[in-house]
């Protein structure tokens, strides 16, 4: 039984439709997709390659790409609604109420600049700081996400870092002004077994600290039996299932969940010839 | 009654398809950049039609070792032999006409195809280039191929970028099989698919391999894909293999912490599996190579005498051995 649920949902998304308009062909993307993220809980969005996911993440911080567009449905956070047309109330949101990090690490920094600066930019956007404070609240970040040499860190340059210090580095970015939610879309795809495991425990270390609310983005179910407390399975554009995550994973209600997890385990296939004297 | 002629299959005598002693590779850089030694003293044998898993994680030397094994990329020193022919030294043209015999798919699907290219095209360019079939025959062959990695033939008047990813790379799968090889090298085959097409991809090499009784490299950083389709697996570790073995026995008594690790952190898809406690802290160091054990600064088991030098292969059951000081003791995880 996970309490989650019971709790006090802070971000919610309904019957949310998108579609891509070009000419006159209209594409639907999302298709009534509903999310519930429950105050200080880890949500999992998990489905295959273009199953949407990652539309869902972008309607909500309200960066969706060119032509893409709500046709209907509603983004609440905390009780406000964000499907408001004002982009000026959108830039409060997004990276101070929402803290994002996207998928590849390398191309989620910008390579003109150290992290520094970048982070700098971050700060003087949305938060009034003395300019000393800017640089000493940057390396209290950097530390809080587990960077030990904050200085060399600081002033580095994204192609030298690692990808897992660079995830590091979009974590500690995604924080800098406190949001109560983060997004994280695919945060540990394309690390290495080691350095994912690092990044998870990091997330779930500061979501415990400071009870942020995190949606996760994921194609790999065992990020979610590990580390979420529900799930909302989707595919071609649409929720096919939402529940807590041990009642989705043990006995699925929907026959694409489950086949999505019989195909997360590859030990169904064997080798025809096992061991067969040669 | 394969249609694909896999060319004189005699030699019944020669099992091992693949041998390699010694392999080493060091990448030179600038001046003032430490060169990046990529492979070290790397030796393993492998069974003509069986598979041999590499398995580690990047930068730990992996694709060097598969690019070696094909002559693509020139060793410093240690020696390859695959289908009975010394690598190492053959002049360019030579190595050139051996690898019909032995061919690679690489890790992208789509970087590994031609954009300009239609399906069709990319499969009759292997046979351009090494058979002397032409024409109509030419055409009837490159059906049959895609047939045998159940491309549809409406597909093959298609671009790379009108394909899924689980197509392009069964395109890939055709034009590696094009010339009738021997040995199939596989730089992580399923690493950018979803789910659901991996299986399909690691089913079709599977049945692939029992047809023509092809010897596989399967270089993978999922321990998944290795349990599924190999026999032996090594673990790799920033150049240098730490263990070998059978795919059972490694992954179900590993003695090398580091693969104790990657096996520990796989993350179940069943709840209530949890994954091992600890984690390995820190990245793998690229530049610097103490004398000793490489993986010790990471190592939760790490004693002085772990820095002297490196750790000889201990044999710890039948075929499997593995590089450590502690490999007859088990790992305490906790911090």
């Amino acid at each position: 039984m996970t309490p989650s649920d019971a709790r006090h949902p802070i971000l919610t998304v309904e019957n949310l439709f998108v579609e891509l308009s070009r000419k006159k062909a209209v594409t639907p993307i999302l298709q009534d997709v509903s999310l519930s993220l429950p105050e200080a809980g880890m949500l999992g969005l998990v489905g295959e390659t273009g199953s949407g996911k990652t539309m869902t993440a972008r309607a909500i911080i309200g960066l969706l790409p060119p032509g893409v567009h709500v046709k209907s449905g509603s983004i609440t956070l905390d009780g406000s609604e964000l499907l408001v047309d004002n982009s000026t109330a959108m830039r409060e949101v997004r990276g101070v109420q929402i803290g994002m990090v996207f998928q590849n690490p390398r191309t989620a920094l910008y390579p003109m600049s150290s992290v520094e600066a970048q982070m700098k930019r971050v700060l003087r956007a949305h938060l009034n700081l003395a300019r000393p404070n800017r640089a000493t609240r940057i390396h209290e970040y950097l530390r809080l996400v587990g960077i030990d040499d904050v200085r060399r860190v600081a002033r580095s340059y994204p192609h030298e870092l690692s990808g897992g210090m660079a995830q590091r580095v979009v974590i500690a970015t995604s924080l800098l002004c406190e949001p109560t939610v983060l997004i994280a879309d695919e945060p540990t795809t394309g690390l290495d077994a080691t350095i994912q495991r690092q990044i998870l425990e990091l997330i779930a270390d500061l979501q415990a600290r400071f009870s942020l609310s995190v949606l996760i983005i994921t194609h790999d179910l065992g990020i979610v039996a590990q580390y979420c407390d529900s799930v909302s399975v989707m595919n071609e554009g649409r929720v096919v299932e939402h529940g807590p995550k041990r009642q989705v994973l043990k006995s699925p209600a929907h026959e694409y969940s489950e086949r999505l997890i019989a195909a997360s385990d590859l030990r169904r296939i064997r080798r025809a010839k096992t061991s067969e004297p040669q | 009654m394969s249609s694909l002629p896999m060319g004189n299959t005699g030699q019944e005598g020669a099992s091992i398809a693949i041998a390699v002693e010694g392999l080493t590779k060091t990448f030179h850089t600038r001046r003032g950049i430490p060169n990046v030694v990529a492979v070290e003293d790397v030796s393993f044998s492998v069974e003509t039609g069986s598979t041999l898993g590499i398995v580690g994680e990047s930068g730990s030397g992996k694709s060097t070792v598969a690019r070696c094994l094909l002559g693509l990329t020139p060793v410093d020193s240690g020696a390859i032999e695959v289908l009975g022919r010394s690598l190492v030294g053959a002049p360019a043209k030579q190595l050139r006409s051996w690898r019909s015999e032995m061919q690679i798919v690489f890790q992208e699907p789509y970087e590994s195809l031609d954009p300009r290219y239609r399906v069709h095209q990319a499969v009759a360019e292997p046979l351009l280039l090494h058979t002397d079939l032409r024409g109509d025959v030419l055409g009837r062959k490159v059906l049959d191929l895609l047939e045998h990695v159940s491309l549809q033939p409406e597909l093959a008047r298609r671009y790379p970028h009108e394909l899924s990813g689980g197509q392009q790379q069964r395109v890939n799968i055709a034009r590696a099989l094009a010339t009738s090889p021997k040995v199939l090298v596989l730089d992580e085959p399923t690493a950018s698919l979803d789910v659901s097409v991996q299986e399909g991809v690691l089913r079709l090499l599977l049945a692939l391999q029992e047809e023509f009784g092809l010897t596989y490299v399967l270089i993978s950083h999922d321990l998944t894909a290795i349990r599924a389709v190999c026999e032996q697996v090594a673990v790799m570790y920033a150049g240098r293999f730490v263990e070998i073995g059978p795919v059972d026995e490694v992954l179900s008594n590993p003695r090398h912490p580091y693969t104790e690790f990657l096996i520990g952190a796989e993350l179940s898809v069943d709840p209530d599996v949890s994954p091992l406690a600890g984690i390995v802290r820190g990245e793998v160091a690229t530049s610097e190579r103490p004398p000793g054990c490489l993986f010790a600064p990471r190592c939760p088991m790490r004693v002085d005498q772990c820095e002297e030098g490196r750790p000889l292969f201990e044999s710890v059951a039948p075929d499997h051995v593995a590089a450590c000081l502690f490999a007859d003791r088990s790992v305490d995880w906790s911090d």
